[in-house]
C-alpha cells in the first residue's frame, strides 16, 4: 500500500489517495470512500525513471488522470509484485547506476574502435582499388606541395630514378608506379604515401652516405605501400576523424573528408615497421643490393636522433631503433646475397646534393 | 483559506544529469547529431520532472520526434532562405557594390532576424503547451506577428534613443509574455510598469564605468524581481528575492567550476542554476485550485525547430 495525489485532468485540485495493487490492476482509494480501478497494461509512465524523480501514471484521455506517487519504494515494491506490473513500471536509476553504466557505454566504444577499427582497416585496405589509393596519394602530394617546398621529383633526376628501378625491377608492387619527390627539409625523414608516393627529405639524402643507405630506405617505404601499410594507417583514422568532422562542423562531408585523408592521419603500428623493415631487406636481397647499408643507416639515425621524437615526426610508432637494427641483422645475416653496386661516385654524389643550390 | 507560499524547489542532481548529458552526448556522436533532438527533449524532460512547486512536480509532455520534425522544417525554411540568397548572390558579388546587391543582403539579414524572433514567439507557445502540473496544462496566445510588431518597434525605439528605451521594450515583451500566458484555464496578469525598471536602468548606465560594468549584474536581478514580483494570477502573486550579488557569486562560482574541470562540472554547474531560481521563486497567496479547468491547445514544431537551429535559448518559465 502506498500514497500518492490523483488529479482528474479537469481541475487542479490535488486529492491524497492510497494506492493498492489488486492483480493487474491498480486500485485507487479515495478519500470519500469510492475507489478507482486502473488497467496496469493501458497506464502511461511518464516520470520516474530516475531516483530522484516522482513515479507519474497518466489513464484514459480528454480528460487524462494522473497519479503521482513520491513514495521513493514504490516502483521497486510494485515491479517484485507482479510481472504486469514489471511491464507497466519502469525501474528506477540510481544515479550511480547511471553513470555506470555511462562508462561501460564509452569503454565498449572505445574498446571497440581500438581494436575493430585496425582489423576493418586491414580488411578494407585489401580490397581498396589501387585506383583510389593512387587518388589518396595525390590528394596527399598536393598537401605535401601546398606546406613544403618539393624541390625534385625523380622522374627528372636519374640517379634516382635508377636506384628506384633497380628496387621496383625486382620486387612486387607492379601495379604501383612510384613517384619519389624530394623535400627541402632538413629533418632526417621519409615517408610513403598510399599509391607510390614517396616522399624524401634533402636532410634524409645528405645524411645518407652510400647509395646502399638510400637504397634502404626506400625499400622500406616501397614495401609500406605495396603492403598497403599507408592505406590501413588512412583507413583506421576514418571512423575517428569522421565523428570528430559530424561533431564539431554538424554534417559536413567535405569537412570530414579533408581531414581524413591528411598527413596527421599516417601513422603506422610497431608491426607495420617491422614488417617494413624484414620485406625492404628481402627486397634489396633480391634487387642485389648490399643490405648493410639498410642497417648503416639506421645506426646513423640512433645516433643522429636516438629514440628523439623529432625524427618520427609523421611515424610516430616505430619500435625502438636498437630492436630492428639487431633483428635486421640476423636477417641478413641469414641471407646473404651477391651484390652490385647501385651508383658510381659522381652519380652518387650528385643525387646527394640535390636541391642545395 | 490561509495565505499560503507555494515554494519552488529543484531536486535534480548534477551525478544524474551527467549520466544523462553523457548518454545523449555518446548517442548523438554514433548517429551523427540526428539524436540531439531527443537529447534535447530529454534534458529538458529531466528539469521539469525534478521541479516542484507547493508539493508536486512540473511534467514535461514534448517529444524528441517533435523536436526532429520541427528541425527538418527549419532545415527546409533555411534552405529555401538560402537559395533565394544564392539567386540573388551574383549581383552582390559584384566588383562595385550595387545598390539592389546592398539591399539584398539587407533583406536576407533582416528576413532571418525576422524568423529568429517569430521563432522564440512559437517555442514559448510550443513549451508552455507541453507543461502542465498536477494534470492541467499551461499554453500561450501570443501571436507571432503581435510579437514581431512589439520587438521591431521596441527595437527601432532602443535605436533611436541610443538605448534608453530598451527598459521600456523590456517591460513590453514581458508584459506580452506573461499577459498571452494560461494555466488551464487561469491567465496570468501582469502590472509591472517601465518606470522602475527605467529608473534602475539609467543607474546601471551611470555606473557602468565606476563597478567595470559589474552593476549590470544588479540590474538584471532588479529586472527579474520586478518581472516575478508583478506576474500574479488570480489571488496568487510570484515573489522572487533575488539578488544581483547572489546572481553574481552563482555566476562566478559557476564558471570557476566549469572552467576548473574542464567542463566536465558543466551538469553541476546547470543544476546549481536551477536551484538558485528555486529556492528564489515562490507563489504567495491562496489559489483555489479546484476551480481551474484543463484547456488544451494545439501547437505548432517549426517555431521550436527554428529557434533550436538558431540556438535561441527560450529558457523555463513564463
Amino acid at each position: 500500500m502506498w500514497t500518492g495525489f490523483y488529479y482528474d485532468g479537469r481541475t487542479a485540485a490535488r486529492e491524497v489517495v492510497t494506492i493498492t495493487l489488486q492483480g493487474t490492476r491498480l486500485q485507487i482509494q479515495r478519500a470519500d470512500g469510492t475507489s478507482m480501478l486502473w488497467p496496469l497494461r493501458l497506464l502511461r509512465q511518464t516520470q520516474g525513471g530516475l531516483d530522484t524523480e516522482q513515479v507519474r501514471l497518466e489513464f484514459g484521455s480528454e480528460p487524462t488522470e494522473a497519479l503521482l506517487v513520491n513514495d521513493a519504494r514504490f516502483a521497486a515494491e510494485i515491479r517484485a509484485a507482479s510481472p504486469v506490473a514489471k511491464r507497466a513500471i519502469r525501474r528506477q536509476w540510481k544515479t550511480s547506476q547511471l553513470i555506470g553504466w555511462s562508462a561501460a557505454a564509452v569503454a565498449t566504444v572505445v574498446g571497440a574502435y581500438t581494436f575493430g577499427a585496425p582489423a576493418a582497416a586491414a580488411w578494407a585496405a585489401d580490397r581498396v582499388p589501387t585506383a583510389w589509393e593512387v587518388a589518396m596519394g595525390e590528394g596527399l602530394a598536393d598537401q605535401v606541395q601546398d606546406l613544403e617546398e618539393v624541390c625534385a621529383d625523380a622522374d627528372s633526376v636519374p640517379e634516382l630514378r635508377a636506384v628506384i628501378t633497380r628496387l621496383t625491377d625486382a620486387g612486387p608492387g607492379a601495379e604501383y608506379r612510384f613517384r619519389v619527390l624530394v623535400v627541402r627539409d632538413s629533418v632526417m625523414n621519409a615517408f610513403a604515401a598510399p599509391g607510390g608516393f614517396l616522399f624524401l627529405n634533402t636532410g634524409l639524402l645528405q645524411a645518407a652516405r652510400t647509395p646502399e643507405e638510400l637504397a634502404g630506405v626506400l625499400a622500406h617505404e616501397i614495401q609500406h605501400v605495396t603492403l598497403r601499410h599507408s592505406t590501413r594507417a588512412i583507413l583506421r583514422e576514418v571512423p575517428l576523424r569522421f565523428l570528430v568532422a559530424s561533431v564539431s562542423g554538424g554534417t559536413g562531408v567535405d569537412a570530414a573528408a579533408s581531414t581524413v585523408i591528411s598527413l596527421g592521419a599516417l601513422k603506422y603500428r610497431r608491426a607495420d615497421e617491422a614488417e617494413a623493415d624484414r620485406e625492404g631487406m628481402r627486397l634489396l636481397g633480391a634487387a642485389h643490393v648490399d643490405a648493410s647499408g639498410m642497417i648503416s643507416f639506421m645506426r646513423t639515425m640512433e645516433s643522429q636522433y636516438g629514440d628523439a621524437p623529432t625524427f618520427v615526426r609523421y611515424l610516430s610508432s616505430h619500435p625502438r631503433t636498437a630492436d630492428r637494427i639487431a633483428e635486421l641483422e640476423a636477417l641478413a645475416a641469414a641471407n646473404r646475397q651477391q651484390v652490385t653496386p647501385l651508383l658510381d661516385t659522381t652519380s652518387w654524389q650528385r643525387l646527394r646534393t640535390l636541391c642545395e643550390t | 483559506m490561509q495565505p499560503n507560499t507555494a515554494r519552488l524547489r529543484y531536486h535534480g542532481t548534477g551525478g544524474a544529469l551527467f549520466g544523462l548529458m553523457f548518454v545523449n552526448y555518446l548517442l548523438t556522436l554514433i548517429t551523427l547529431g540526428i539524436y540531439s533532438s531527443w537529447a534535447r527533449n530529454k534534458v529538458r524532460v529531466f528539469h521539469w520532472s525534478h521541479t516542484e512547486m507547493d508539493g508536486d512536480r512540473f511534467a514535461y509532455h514534448g517529444t524528441g520526434g517533435e523536436l526532429f520534425v520541427g528541425l527538418l522544417k527549419a532545415i527546409g525554411v533555411m534552405m529555401v532562405l538560402g537559395l533565394g540568397f544564392a539567386m540573388i548572390a551574383p549581383a552582390v558579388q559584384e566588383e562595385t557594390p550595387t545598390a539592389a546587391g546592398i539591399f539584398s543582403v539587407i533583406a536576407f539579414y533582416a528576413v532571418i532576424s525576422l524568423l529568429v524572433v517569430y521563432a522564440v514567439n512559437s517555442a514559448r507557445r510550443y513549451r508552455l503547451s507541453r507543461t502542465s502540473w498536477r494534470g492541467i496544462r499551461f499554453s500561450f496566445h501570443g501571436h507571432g506577428k503581435d510579437f514581431l510588431a512589439l520587438v521591431i518597434r521596441g527595437t527601432l525605439l532602443s535605436i533611436v534613443t541610443l538605448g534608453f528605451y530598451t527598459p521600456y521594450f523590456q517591460n513590453q515583451a514581458r508584459k506580452f509574455f506573461v499577459d498571452h500566458a494560461r494555466f488551464g484555464s487561469e491567465p496570468f496578469m501582469y502590472d509591472g510598469t517601465p518606470a522602475a525598471l527605467f529608473g534602475h536602468y539609467v543607474k546601471a548606465f551611470l555606473l557602468t564605468i565606476p563597478t567595470l560594468g559589474l552593476y549590470w549584474v544588479w540590474y538584471s536581478a532588479f529586472k527579474h524581481r520586478h518581472f516575478w514580483n508583478h506576474t500574479a494570477m488570480r489571488g496568487a502573486r510570484f515573489q522572487c528575492t533575488i539578488t544581483g550579488g547572489a546572481l553574481l557569486g552563482l555566476h562566478l562560482t559557476n564558471l570557476l567550476l566549469v572552467v576548473c574541470t574542464l567542463g566536465i562540472a558543466t551538469p553541476w554547474a546547470i543544476v546549481r542554476v536551477h536551484e538558485f531560481w528555486a529556492d528564489n521563486l515562490a507563489l504567495v497567496g491562496t489559489v483555489d485550485w479546484a476551480s481551474i479547468t484543463q484547456r488544451a491547445q494545439e501547437a505548432s514544431t517549426v517555431g521550436e525547430g527554428l529557434a533550436d537551429s538558431f540556438d535561441v535559448d527560450v529558457g523555463f518559465g513564463m
